[in-house]
């Protein structure tokens, strides 16, 4: 359990150092018997204009290490206009 | 001196497996370094339109992000989908990951380019995008 948390805050402190505008951010530590699994979701203008690859890189790029650890990481990244329309949908 | 021409030999025997016009040729298990592997992935994308990296096979997922995809194509009743097994190897396992610069297993390719991951795969069903890309490529 000690090593999840500590890799959650990794997650969670990389993220956020890398994003200059980041309106909401949610990191659920979803571990089960297969390993460490996250779900997450990022959400900032600095999307807008870029394809979903591409801001899937631009997160993965930040937790290069932690990704290569961890089992699974579900991924959301959305532009705040799109989350408008998501988040009553996902329960936010 | 022995262990020279073994070497030799065997090299050999690897060269004669891989043959680069048989899009099923390249066993994985021969694979032993990252240029023989990614000479197999590039094979694997120049002969097949649509390929899916997966933990296990289209019958037998080993994972749940990976059938979420193979259930996604199934539904779209994509013609020929070619899989390729990464627990059959570890060099494809990492190789893939090195080559698509991607962290993580599913890796979708349609038409030899990289479409992304599951979660973009379901973004794209949920909006629409993938079937409209599936009726352009003329895969569905």
């Amino acid at each position: 359990m000690e090593s999840e948390t500590s890799m959650q805050d990794r997650i969670e402190s990389k993220i956020k150092e890398g994003f200059k505008d980041l309106e909401f951010f949610h990191l659920k530590d979803q571990s089960d018997g297969c390993g460490a699994k996250f779900f997450c979701i990022v959400i900032s203008e600095e999307f807008e204009g870029l394809k979903l690859l591409d801001r899937q890189r631009k997160v993965n790029d930040l937790i290069s290490d932690e990704i290569s650890e961890v089992h699974a990481l579900e991924l959301k990244t959305w532009t705040p206009k799109q989350w408008e329309t998501k988040k009553e949908g996902l329960g936010f | 001196m022995k262990f020279s021409w073994m070497n030799k030999l065997k090299e050999f025997a690897k060269k004669l497996d891989y043959d680069s016009e048989d899009p099923n040729s390249g066993n994985v298990q021969n694979l032993d370094n990252y240029q023989t592997t990614k000479a197999f992935i590039t094979n694997t994308l120049r002969n097949n339109d649509v390929v899916l990296f997966m933990k296990g096979t289209s019958e037998m997922p080993q994972c749940g992000f990976s059938n979420y995809v193979v259930q996604v194509f199934k539904f779209y009743k994509v013609k020929d989908f070619h899989v390729v097994n990464v627990l059959d190897s570890d060099m494809i396992r990492e190789g893939i990951k090195k080559y698509s610069n991607w962290p993580t297993i599913p890796q979708i390719y349609i038409k030899e380019e990289f479409i992304g991951g599951s979660d973009i795969i379901k973004e794209m069903h949920m909006d629409g995008s993938l079937e409209h890309l599936l009726q352009r490529e003329k895969l569905i």
